[in-house]
């Protein structure tokens, strides 16, 4: 690919400029002359920027600075960079980037049908590396210093080498096998856990045969047993029911028993109530008569007692009066003690009439209770004999219906039947069991099954990889003798494409006899005695070896993209810079290469070289103010 | 309170103690009973028909103590003194039991009559018929006086 146009908009130091690549008639060499601070290595940061999004050539002054032209008015300018370029088939493909808060990135495509626009950040990416990917950018956009301390650093070029040669491709697919091999050798080894699975399952099923087979034959009992119930109780059917007339008849015995317990205590009692009665009744007009006497002598104050004996008795004992307290003498003495002897036989009367009343009322209250209780008592020896007489009723039934069968046949019978049924009822409750474990043992077959399913797969898988691990193997050695064969060849390749260009290039080829470059990428130049003369060269003839070298790694990428070297003759002694001029024009028969020149590099001498061939030369003008640049064909005086 | 209980035995006459016995044992209603209850019955018949009869000769061994009367027995047997004679009785307790002893001696003849003429198993419903109408009685003047 060759540039054909790089535009700037607020870019650093380019305000609004454009670089428009000259079309190459015999060499694609292109010229940008600018002093220092000018922006010549902002050209190589802005084509990073650009397609990587990173300015890997920053100067420290630089780095204080925005991205953005300080010339530019407003908050936050748009930056812009436009890569425009055309391919090997004559077709353009532009890469741009713009900058405001956010980075946007497209691509436009040349087609049959004029340019098509792709702004996903993946279509950016996909056609960048289809230019030059990030990894190995360094062998292409380079500062011309670097190729001097090129060989200073053998171990990161020999990671670019990789990169280049995608030999970091092969690395990752060997990483990928080895992660898989590990992860194929986790594989579990079944077959033992199988085996017994297996064995569990055989042992099941035949576990499962056996209670079928038991289930079966409980089953064909159980018809049976019914069968037979059925036939004894058809014979049954129309005879009395001796068993439960046996039952029945003791149960009404029983209550016979009872009624007839309860009635003599209920007897018993009306004895008891009624004796009781009659003593009170026979008397009732006595006790009539007597209750009217003593309310008829407490209607005339005779009850109670109208004269105290106590009282009287107290004062004699103490000789005065309980109530005034006057002393009695022996006249009131004996008038009181001839009152005594009257009102004594009167009051003793009196208190037992009193007595006997109380006593008498009591009896009444007595005799009511008692009748309540006779008749209570009654009804309940009416309710009593009523049931004795239905039970008897039902006995007597009950004993004419068995006396009229034969009863030891149907008791035989009915005893078998009794028999059979419970038979029957332990065969159904035995069935019911075993059944219940017929399911749990077809249940635990299901599961056995499945885990045996399971396990079955999971060997299966385990072959497979264990298939697969094997392929893995084969085909990391494989990959390890590739990548070793790939080595061989890269290197083979890079010394001789190096020697090859290396030997074109050089000014005084009568000097060196070889160029070798060893497994690690350490290189030797051999003088014409053999002897390794790399630490003598000249600055430039080390940059040509480097550029040799870089030549030969582009020609092993593949990716022939433009060579952009930022002062390449700045370490260049005077005498070499008009040979490493040649040789670079040399180059450019072939390549693009853009030269990003001091004024001092591009001396007189090397002007006469390579100003007759360049199809580009600008020259890089600051403004006044020195906060833009712009390309001028002409240099500024 | 009446005295009678201090009485040291209650008699009857000689000829009835065969009576108490037959009683005993040919009626369900007397079967077991005390003799001081079936004494008292007596009592009650003889008062209740007017059949008081003098005793002829006491029963050697003594009928039942009176230490055996309850209170409300004392109560029953004084009422019928009373009512036979009059409350002065009260004041006399060996009195109140000689009318008493004579009335069950009546009494106890009587009993016996109609046990003996009662067609068979009729004499206990009679008999508790005649108790229930004579308390019906009792209950029905007590509401008449009130």
């Amino acid at each position: 690919m060759h540039f054909r146009k790089i535009v700037f908009k607020n870019y650093r130091q380019f305000r609004n400029a454009e670089l428009v690549f000259g079309e190459p008639r015999t060499h694609d060499i292109h010229l940008i002359i600018g002093k220092n601070g000018t922006g010549k290595t902002n050209i190589l940061n802005a084509i990073n920027w650009c397609l990587y999004g990173d300015e890997l050539h920053l100067h420290l002054d630089s780095q204080k600075l925005p991205i953005y032209n300080t010339a530019t008015e407003g908050n936050l300018p748009r930056v812009t960079v436009e890569l425009w370029l055309s391919r090997e088939d004559g077709k353009k493909i532009a890469f741009g980037r713009e900058r405001r808060s956010t980075d946007e990135v497209w691509v436009m495509i040349e087609s049959s049908g004029g340019f098509e626009r792709y702004s996903s950040p993946e279509s950016f990416e996909k056609n960048v590396n289809r230019f030059i990917p990030k990894e190995i950018r360094s062998f292409f956009f380079f500062d011309g210093e670097s190729l001097d301390t090129y060989f200073r650093n053998f171990q990161a070029v020999q990671g670019k080498i990789n990169q280049l040669a995608r030999i970091d491709v092969l690395e990752g697919m060997k990483k990928r096998f080895e992660d898989l091999l590990r992860d194929l050798s986790r594989g579990t080894d079944v077959t033992g856990e199988l085996k017994a699975v297996q064995e569990n399952i055989e042992k099941l099923e035949g576990l499962l045969a056996e209670y079928k087979k038991r289930i079966e034959k409980l089953q064909d009992e159980k018809t049976q047993l019914e069968e037979d119930i059925k036939s004894k109780e058809e014979i049954l059917r129309d005879q009395p029911k001796v068993r439960e007339l046996a039952v029945r008849l003791k149960n009404l015995e029983e209550q016979r028993k009872k009624v007839e317990n309860d009635l003599k205590e209920k007897y018993e009692k009306k004895r008891k109530v009624l004796i009781q009665l009659a003593k009170v009744a026979y008397l009732g007009k006595a006790l009539q008569k007597v209750l009217q006497l003593a309310r008829e002598k407490r209607q005339q104050d005779e009850l109670p007692p109208p004269v105290n004996v106590n009282l009287l008795k107290e004062a004699l004992r103490e000789e005065k009066c309980p109530v005034c307290q006057r002393i009695i003498d022996p006249v009131t003495r004996s008038n009181v003690e001839n009152i005594m002897k009257q009102v004594e036989h009167s009051s003793l009367l009196a208190n037992r009439l009193l007595a006997l009343e109380q006593r008498l009322y009591t009896l009444k209250r007595g005799v009511e209770t008692d009748v309540k209780l006779l008749q209570d008592l009654t009804k309940d020896i009416e309710r009593l004999n009523e049931n004795l007489k239905n039970l008897k009723n039902e006995i007597g039934d009950i004993k004419n219906r068995l006396s009229s069968c034969d009863v030891e046949s149907i008791r035989r019978l009915s005893e078998e039947l009794e028999e059979m049924k419970k038979i029957r009822d332990s065969r159904i409750e035995e069935l019911g069991k075993l059944k219940a474990y017929r399911d749990s043992l077809e249940k635990k077959l299901r599961e056995e099954e499945k885990k045996y399913d399971d396990l079955a797969r999971k060997r299966q898988e385990s072959e497979q990889k264990q298939r697969m691990y094997e392929i893995c193997c084969k085909a990391k050695k494989v990959l390890v003798r590739t990548k070793e064969r790939v080595l061989e060849e890269i290197q083979k390749e890079i010394e001789q494409v190096t020697r090859e260009v290396f030997f074109r290039l050089l000014w005084k080829k009568e000097s060196f006899k070889d160029v070798k470059v060893k497994q690690d990428y350490t290189i030797e130049v051999l003088d014409r005695d053999g002897r390794n003369c790399l630490g003598s060269l000249s600055a430039a003839e080390r940059e040509l070896l480097a550029l040799s070298f870089t030549l030969a790694l582009h020609s092993l990428s593949g990716f022939q993209g433009p060579l952009v070297i930022d002062t390449p003759l700045a370490r260049v002694s005077d005498e070499h810079r008009e040979n490493f001029a040649e040789a670079l024009l040399e180059v450019s028969k072939s390549k693009q290469i853009v030269l990003l020149l001091t004024p001092a590099e591009f001396s007189e001498e090397v002007s006469r070289v390579l100003q007759p061939y360049a199809a580009t030369i600008r020259w890089l003008r600051m403004s006044n103010d020195e906060r833009e640049t712009s390309f001028a064909k002409e240099p500024w005086l | 309170m009446l005295g009678l209980k201090d009485i040291p035995i209650i008699d009857i006459d000689e000829k009835d103690r065969e009576v108490y016995d037959k009683l005993e044992k040919s009626e369900e209603v007397f079967h077991n009973l005390d003799w001081k209850d079936m004494f008292i019955i007596a009592v009650g018949l003889g008062v209740h028909k007017g059949l008081r009869k003098p005793i002829q000769k006491r029963y050697s061994g003594g009928f039942f103590r009176g230490s055996y009367l309850r209170e409300e027995d004392e109560a029953l047997l004084a009422t019928a003194a009373v009512y036979a004679e009059s409350e002065e009785v009260l004041c006399d307790e060996k009195k109140v039991i000689k009318i008493v002893e004579e009335y069950a001696h009546g009494g106890i003849h009587e009993l016996l009559r109609w046990v003996e003429s009662s067609p068979y198993e009729t004499f206990e419903k009679d008999f508790e018929r005649e108790i229930l109408k004579l308390t019906e009685e009792l209950l029905k003047n007590d509401e008449t006086n009130i």
